[in-house]
């Protein structure tokens, strides 16, 4: 076998995405035979993308070998079982979308079809121990064994986005990876448009095989000297500002993410263990910045900890996220608003993709095309979901609601849609974000309800699907009521050592 | 709710095919009263094999298909954990060895066999060893199946009509479904077609009655919205191509010649990235799982030009340990 593999690779931007790119790599595939270099510069800000997470998450802290408790308590996190969506479909209600399932699906049928025949007994939600745990700011760790209720969840965490990077830092270190602190201002190309070395502002010059960059919205490297194009979802997705700002607590430390609709978008609340994060995403087409400002402090619950930081985004993605070699993770590769807290997970697949097609010659567009590929398809499922929140609306009250109620979708969700009110069918894929119980809390909790069952549920006599459901409700809320409030349990499992005001500073 | 819109069922073919549809349309679709037939020019019992994975038989067991009926129209009596596709190739129920901190089993062991002193990939495959298992694929005689269904059928009433057809139409509330596939196959223009009926050309033998249940799967899961305007079948069109395009691929590569027949793009695909990365594409609706897709790669493309380098994280100790732990033991 020829030895012409690539054996550096340098990741430019030292937040969220950098610092987990530098981390997964070094872990997966070792430092003896591949140099990782990150390089960062204490003078550009970070825009800590994340707060609220997917469970995914959990697999890849495990898979870099860090204990739980010990990243929970360094990152300020909580538990997060789900989000809650207030006021979406109309004003005055409130769904949550849990990271688990409805009941349990019998010979093939999904549970939701039962349900739909019988909806008498109450709301789906009674069915989904991950809600009623939640509403009840309960939680527990799930049970490994597949036979309990307690198995039919999973978890992710909300935490200080802006404390992770720095965690990673040092974990990466120690498995590693090569830190340097500069100022990139010079990119070389070789004569086949590859990117060869990158210069410092201080005059130093850094060569590799393979770049990554995570250098955020200004995309340095596949924008700047790449020229990649972007590929603009604004016509479906048009918030572009968030406002953030933390603020103290008050009343429970709850496992959930809340986002509240608003006059020209969303609010989000993230409760952490020593403060809440909060931020309003809004579109600037349909909302003063200054009105939009003063409309999110007026809504913080307590007292604000640090004047809020504007942000400006447009919605999309990049054509190619891994071009010529080059690859693009996190904001520079794309975009999709926070309303799902897909950010972190797109970062995470990105890298776990890459990980799965690493470039072993220095000819790898084959490997390249199978990125996009997967990455176009996490990115375009993820799109039909967050527009799905906004389009599936009976909110006419502001010109914003009234333009999403009205939008004309893309014809992937269009199909979606329409085969779920037909049939209560969810459209599951192999590939790609949320499955059948994540589409299924969004359609129920914006009122998008199916005009027939599958016609299966009938073969299954009346009494003994009610008297089961009527069991598992009952199951459900007793396995919540024995839970451990939320707030004890964070106590005992990885309580941080610090006060609100120390963890800011 | 709203009222259904196919009245009437017309299922067209040969051998246990349109009856299997028939049967299964009778169990799971109650729009009151539906009826159903089934067209056939002759009595035919079909030869050779179809196997089924005993993990699929979900539909049987709905049928009233018990274990002991499998094994009655099994040609071994209990599952079989691989199948011969030809001399030199046969496709695994179970998977190789387990990954090791995320890194895939193959590349582990295709490290140890470039540099020599392992054991030739089937040593790692407990389909391979010679011992019982309770799972597999059944391997069903054609004719005894089509005799079994036609005794279910008959209990549920679905009517059967022989005759040689010329054309056959019918009106929106029903709906013809054509299950025969292969050179004998009718033009029929607006019929839904289903497992051996979607292929023009060829009839893909083996095979049929996994693409036919997985067809039937989600004809079943489909059948309100058939026949509306609004979808147009559209949905169940898509999964039925989908397991299609998966069938024809692995028969591409089955078959001996393969590198000197015309390739599809997307089994050119498939190869270059097998050869190149050692992956498997995963597909939507693909009826082979990737170790099945793997093992085939493997045998008729050959091992891939390079291991993935996550390889590296895991020392030659480590691999071998791993390897040493799911290596079968041929003399059981």
């Amino acid at each position: 076998m020829v030895d012409n593999r690539v054996k550096s690779v340098i990741i430019v931007g030292g937040g969220t995405a950098g610092w987990m790119a530098a981390a997964g790599i070094a872990k997966a595939i070792g430092s003896t035979n591949l140099q990782v270099t990150l390089i960062e510069s204490e003078d550009i800000g970070i825009v800590g993308v994340g707060e609220a997470t997917l469970p995914h998450l959990r697999y890849f802290i495990q898979s870099l070998g860090i204990d739980e408790r010990e990243f929970m308590a360094a990152t300020d996190a909580t538990v997060k079982l789900g989000i809650e969506f207030v006021d979406w479909a109309r004003v005055g209600d409130s769904y949550i979308h849990p990271f688990g399932d409805y009941g349990l699906p019998n010979d093939g049928i999904p549970f939701h079809q039962f349900y739909h025949k019988h909806q008498s007994n109450g709301p789906i939600c009674d069915y989904s121990l991950p809600i009623v745990a939640a509403r009840k700011a309960k939680f527990e760790l799930p049970s490994q064994n597949a036979s309990s209720v307690n198995s039919t969840y999973r978890f992710a965490y909300q935490f200080d986005a802006t404390k992770f990077g720095p965690f990673l830092r040092e974990h990466s270190e120690r498995l590693g990876v090569k830190r340097v602190e500069g100022r990139i201002v010079n990119i070389e190309h070789s004569s086949d448009g590859n990117i060869s070395a990158l210069g410092t502002e201080d005059g130093r010059r850094f060569s590799a095989d393979f770049f990554v960059d995570c250098s955020g919205f200004r995309g340095l490297l596949i924008d700047g000297a790449l020229k990649t194009k972007w590929e603009s979802w604004t016509k479906w997705l048009p918030c572009d500002r968030a406002i953030a700002a933390p603020c103290e607590h008050k009343g429970k430390l709850l496992p959930y993410t809340r986002a509240t609709a608003k006059d020209a978008g969303w609010q989000w609340r993230i409760p952490l263990q020593s403060r809440a994060g909060n931020g309003y995403v809004y579109s600037s087409q349909f909302i003063a910045n200054e009105n939009a400002e003063r409309e999110f402090l007026n809504s913080l619950e307590g007292a604000k900890l640090a004047d809020p930081r504007v942000l400006k985004f447009e919605t999309g993605k990049r054509k190619k996220l891994w071009s010529k070699n080059c690859l693009s993770i996190g904001l520079s590769g794309g975009f999709l608003e926070p309303l799902e807290s897909t950010s972190i997970y797109l970062i995470q697949q990105g890298i776990t993709y890459f990980l799965e097609l690493f470039p072993e010659f220095k000819d790898h567009s084959i490997r390249a095309t199978e990125y996009n590929r997967m990455m176009d398809i996490e990115f375009e499922r993820i799109r039909d979901f967050l527009i799905l929140h906004y389009h599936a609306t009976e909110r006419e009250d502001t010109e914003f609601w009234r333009e999403m109620k009205y939008l004309d979708v893309p014809q992937s969700l269009k199909e979606k849609m329409e085969l779920f009110k037909e049939c209560g069918r969810v459209k599951t894929y192999a590939n790609g974000l949320f499955l059948e119980p994540s589409w299924v809390a969004v359609y129920y909790g914006q009122r998008v309800i199916p005009d027939n069952y599958d016609s299966r549920v009938d073969m299954y006599p009346e009494d003994e699907v009610k008297t089961n459901l009527m069991r598992l409700k009952s199951l459900i809320a007793r396995s919540a009521d024995n839970m451990m409030p939320h707030e004890q349990w964070l106590k005992q499992f990885c309580k941080i050592p610090h006060s609100p005001k120390e963890s800011l500073n | 709710m709203k009222k259904k819109l196919i009245q009437s069922v017309l299922v067209k073919g040969e051998g246990y095919a349109p009856i299997l549809v028939a049967c299964t349309l009778a169990r799971f679709v109650i729009p009151d009263p539906l009826k159903i037939e089934v067209l056939s020019t002759q009595l035919k019992s079909d030869v050779g094999s179809l196997f089924l994975k005993s993990d699929m038989d979900q539909l049987h067991r709905s049928l009233g298909i018990a274990q002991s009926h499998m094994q009655r129209i099994s040609k071994n009596k209990t599952p079989i954990a691989a199948v011969q596709l030809s001399e030199n190739l046969r496709l695994p129920f179970w998977d190789y060895g387990a990954p090791l901190k995320g890194v895939p089993f193959y590349h582990i062991w295709l490290r140890e066999h470039l540099n020599g002193g392992v054991k030739d990939l089937r040593s790692f495959n407990p389909s391979f060893a010679p011992v019982h298992r309770d799972a597999g694929y059944w391997e069903i005689d054609p004719s005894k199946y089509e005799e079994l269904l036609r005794s279910i059928s008959a209990h549920a009433g679905i009517g059967k009509i022989y005759s040689d057809v010329e054309q056959v139409s019918c009106d929106e509330q029903d709906l013809i479904i054509e299950t025969q596939g292969g050179p004998i196959r009718q033009q029929l223009t607006d019929c839904l077609r289903l497992g051996n009926g979607r292929f023009p050309t060829v009839s893909i033998t083996n095979f049929d009655l996994m693409v036919m249940q997985r067809n039937l799967l989600a004809l079943v899961q489909n059948f309100p919205q058939i026949g509306s305007k609004k979808i147009e079948r559209q949905e169940l069109e898509e999964e039925l191509n989908s397991v299609l395009a998966s069938v024809e691929d692995m028969q591409f590569l089955m078959s001996a010649d393969f590198d000197t027949g015309k390739l599809s793009e997307r089994v050119k695909y498939r190869i270059e990235l097998w050869l190149d990365v050692g992956r498997v594409i995963p597909c939507e609706g693909d009826l082979f799982l990737p170790h099945e897709w793997l093992a085939v790669l493997h045998k008729r493309v050959g091992p891939p030009m390079a291991y993935s380098r996550l390889v590296d994280s895991i020392s030659r100790q480590e691999a071998s340990a791993h390897l040493q732990k799911y290596q079968i033991d041929e003399g059981i």
